[in-house]
């Protein structure tokens, strides 16, 4: 698609700064530390040094990545069952994946601990249902992330071709319709992960010790500490997602399965733009 | 006593919550009972409200986390007993008088033991002194053109104390009274129409607006302003108090044990500590006055140190009924966003 | 666009029906899991909108919450007013930079955008609200530069603490939404229908209006939506930056149920809760009506 390159490099730049602006001003203030004119990385040292900073962020990041597991094997299957058998319905259960944005956290939590007492404690009194209650927090942009990247795709072709080659569904899950809906599900994920370790409100009244509870917990003695651990917490949250983007990523694959056809996995260049099967198929 | 203690150390731990460390000195008040009874001491959901408290003594039950002492307002320690209408039924405290019950008044403890005030703070204006020359004596100069967008509350006066208080201080300063909170609502509306009001939270989410002179002037309890001058110290900040001419407002908290703790004499031995002179002085030295300072100060318990760090009340301030505060509290969240907004 | 298996074919026979509804059972663990996780738990709590504070039965909470002399009414406007105004500011400006973004095909450039953005629309509360502050707030860096360079906004009119800032920060954490929302089906428009078009004679502005634009209607009206109920349920950041003085019925709910000052008024802050279900619903069902619409030509 060509747009104009000023009118790109015009759009970019104007988001750009409205992005870094206030971040750099947050930075700016961590650095000064209260000493004027002399910038120093004393509230970083500080803030980085309080004990219990390794527990946490333990704790937060394998509820983060059991969020995004349970979210992946949730909707994914979800999403495409739904869009491939029932496409009238898509709108409704689109509807239903917003509803955990109209009940405010608190309720949430007030119901969850009030309706499933009874249940174990392994299940209610460990940062387990802490996963289980992320996945519902980021369902309404979970779901939409991985819907949009399903109705991106021609899924009935796909299906369509796939079947018509012999291929099992397990085969055409994994082989033809996940590689396709990478950046989808890319999406979800970071989006899983990012909340699960930036969500406070109903971490801290349930009493668990998750990274950002941490950070409030000894933000107190300081402005710049507290300052500098936010920055440091978004900063950690972003490598976390580099690396999972990496992961997501494999290598270029080509596979002659057993109807003959050469499949690519992966185009590493357009991600999220790939050729049909039918277009490469060689009989 | 003794019995007590072994008891607690056989329990080995304690469950607190919603005690922020730089609130009244709750820092080394858990430090400090940790390591004389040698017990571990938890502060789980620590800048949590008293709703929430009460809210996790009903739904915490089993789970390790459940709190064995909460520190909540006065209408909270009430419900505690008679339940919150929509939340939960009946008792959820259990009975304790300490040693030292009898020190404490009449009016500030439920008569069965359930509960007891435990320590107040006064409304107090807290000023940059580095930029504010002349220090803020009457809450009308807080109308001046130096401060302008300078002037914040701790927190939203519909959810905080410490902002209900404020709106509530200034009643009591510009012909209001504590029946009558009309007056202080529009005295912040006037504030905000001069523009000095500054909305954000100066106070109740740490003191970076201060620190980076967004706001000039808060309005909080003095020992949150105590902690302030502390920290805003050591960042370069000379931070000032007042108590500002006219009728100071106070307002008490109160302790209880909970019904369901896990760890009942920890608990027990938690209010022994916190009633005894130690643990009022650790309250008094964070700029919290305790509940039993009348007869510390008979006895000659009380430390003079703690107690000439606070600022001097120019009369002995206000403190509102039950009644009286909940009428208040209606109002201010039904008025608060049309004055303001 | 395949028509074969997606349409709906009529064929005899009451096993067929059967069939499908057995069929359908693929939705059933996601509903399941909404149900044991959202809908019975909110449920419990919200049930309590219809108890007066003697535990009976009774609609006065609701008749509280609808009266003209309350101020909830007011704040369920405010509240509406301002996520619809950010929904819609950020829906158009997040389009204009998806579509900048997609013409870059550098794919570690990319990598790095996508994962920012699923960082930056996770940002809220207070960190969010401080950096606001010390950017555009009266002690602000860019405020001073500005004052400096001769117009104080603070002097002008300008405040970052009120509809207008919150409308602001909030772009903040949407536009990287819409970002991440809306990348798939922009990047789905087919270089091979741009060229296609143009060979056809059609200059760019005709390929927009008649084709790129009602493909994108869909997918832009679904993230709009997710926007407009993300904006609504804010509220850690219009917390910090205005204390209540904007009235909005998350920060409102809050204060009855889980506040410091108020301890009489649960069943009130249910019935507020009660309210925002309403408005979901509603705003669901019109959002299911107008898809079906926008996508008839598509199917």
């Amino acid at each position: 698609m060509k747009t104009g390159r000023t009118f790109r490099w015009v759009a970019l730049g104007l988001l750009g700064l409205f992005v870094i602006a206030p971040m750099a001003a947050s930075i700016q203030f961590s650095l000064e530390a209260g000493y004027k004119g002399r910038l120093s990385l004393t509230a970083y040292s500080q803030a980085l040094a309080e004990p219990g900073l390794g527990g946490s962020l333990l704790t937060s990041v394998k509820v983060a990545l059991g969020a995004m597991g349970i979210t992946l094997v949730l909707l994914v299957p979800t999403v495409i069952f739904v869009n491939l058998r029932f496409p009238r319905w898509r709108a409704v259960l689109d509807a239903i994946s917003l509803l955990p944005l109209g009940v405010p956290a608190v309720v949430i939590v007030l119901g969850v601990l009030g309706s499933y007492r009874s249940l174990p404690n392994f299940f209610t009194g460990t940062p387990v249902i802490l996963a289980f209650i992320y996945v519902i927090l980021a369902m309404p942009y979970t779901y939409r992330a991985i819907d949009s990247g399903v109705r991106s795709i021609d899924l009935h072709t796909l299906v369509d071709a796939g079947r018509s080659m012999g291929a099992g569904w397990m085969k055409l899950f994994s082989r033809v319709l996940l590689p396709n809906l990478r950046s989808g599900i890319l999406a979800a994920a970071f989006l899983t992960v990012a909340l699960s370790l930036g969500e406070f409100a109903i971490a801290s009244i349930m009493g668990f010790t998750t990274f950002p509870v941490w950070l409030v917990s000894v933000e107190g003695n300081n402005p710049y500490v507290a300052v500098a651990l936010s920055i440091t917490a978004l900063l950690f949250t972003w490598i976390l997602l580099v690396a999972l983007a990496f992961a997501g990523s494999g290598r270029r694959r080509r596979t002659t399965g057993a109807f003959g056809v050469e499949i690519v996995d992966e185009i590493e260049e357009k991600e999220g733009l790939v050729p049909l099967p039918s277009a490469e198929a060689t009989t | 006593m003794t019995a007590l203690i072994a008891a607690a150390k056989k329990e080995g731990t304690i469950n607190l919550t919603a005690d922020p460390v730089t609130w009244a000195n709750y820092g080394t008040i858990i430090k400090d009972f940790g390591h004389k009874y040698g017990l571990k001491v938890n502060d789980f959901n620590p800048n949590g409200t008293s709703a929430e408290e009460l809210s996790e003594i009903v739904l915490d039950k089993g789970k390790g986390n459940e709190p064995d002492v909460v520190d909540v307002g006065p209408s909270f320690a009430i419900d505690g007993v008679h339940g919150e209408p929509g939340v939960f039924k009946g008792t959820i405290f259990a009975k304790y008088k300490s040693l030292e019950w009898n020190e404490i008044p009449a009016a500030w403890k439920n008569s069965e033991g359930y509960w007891q005030y435990d320590y107040s703070g006064v409304m107090a204006i807290g000023y940059n002194a580095d930029v504010i020359k002349t220090p803020p004596t009457t809450w009308q100069s807080l109308l001046n053109p130096e401060f302008k967008n300078g002037v914040g509350l701790s927190n939203n006066p519909t959810s905080s104390n410490a902002g209900f208080s404020a709106v509530y201080a200034a009643a009591l300063n510009t012909g209001g009274s504590l029946n009558n909170i009309l007056p202080g609502i529009n005295f912040f509306k006037q504030l905000n129409a001069v523009g000095n009001y500054n909305p954000v939270e100066a106070g109740g989410a740490g003191d970076a607006p201060m620190a980076d002179k967004t706001v000039l002037a808060t309005l909080d309890w003095t020992y949150n302003q105590l902690s302030w001058v502390k920290e805003l110290k050591s960042v370069g900040i000379t931070w000032k108090i007042v108590i500002p001419k006219g009728t100071p407002y106070a307002s008490y908290y109160a302790m209880a044990i909970s019904k369901y703790a896990a760890h009942p004499a920890a608990a027990r031995l938690f209010i022994e500590y916190m009633f005894s002179p130690a643990g009022q002085n650790l309250w008094l030295e964070g700029g919290a006055v305790p509940a039993t300072i009348t007869a510390m100060q008979k006895a000659g318990t009380v430390s003079k140190a703690a107690e000439a760090a606070i600022p001097k009340l120019p009369k002995p301030p206000a403190l509102a009924t039950n009644a009286q505060a909940t009428a208040a509290k209606a109002l201010v969240v039904s008025d608060w966003a049309s004055a303001v907004g | 666009m395949s028509v074969a298996s997606g349409a709906r074919v009529k064929r005899a026979g009451p096993g067929t029906r059967r069939r499908r509804y057995l069929s359908a059972i693929g939705v059933v663990p996601f509903l399941a899991y909404v149900g044991f996780f959202l809908v019975v738990p909110a449920a419990s709590v919200m049930v309590q909108a219809f108890r007066d504070n003697n535990g009976g039965l009774s609609l006065s909470n609701l008749s509280t919450v609808l009266s003209s002399q309350q101020p909830w009414l007011h704040s369920y406007a405010t509240s509406l007013e301002l996520s619809a105004a950010s929904a819609a500011i950020a829906g158009v400006l997040g389009l204009v930079g998806t579509v900048a973004l997609v013409s870059s095909p550098n794919r570690i450039l990319r990598r790095l955008v996508t994962t920012a953005c699923g960082v930056l629309a996770n940002t809220g509360g207070v960190p969010l609200a401080f950096a606001f502050i010390a950017t555009i707030g009266n002690a602000g860096v860019a405020t001073h530069l500005l004052s400096e360079l001769g117009f104080n906004p603070y002097n002008n009119g300008f405040s970052l603490y009120s509809f207008t800032g919150l409308v602001i920060v909030y772009l903040y954490f949407l536009l990287p939404l819409v970002i991440l929302l809306m990348l798939p089906p922009v990047e789905a428009l087919r270089k091979e229908w741009r060229e296609a078009a143009a060979t056809l004679g059609a200059s760019p502005r005709n390929y927009w209006q008649k084709v790129g634009l009602p493909v994108l209607t869909p997918p832009f009206i679904a993230t709009l939506m997710v926007l407009f109920m993300d904006a609504f349920a804010a509220y850690a950041t219009a917390e910090a930056l205005t204390t209540g003085s904007v009235p909005l019925v998350p920060i409102e709910i809050g204060a009855l149920l889980a506040g410091n000052v108020v301890s009489n008024s649960a069943n009130l802050g249910d019935a507020l809760g009660f309210g925002m279900i309403v408005i979901v619903g509603v705003a669901g069902a019109l959002y299911v009506f107008v898809q079906r619409k926008t996508s008839r030509w598509l199917r």
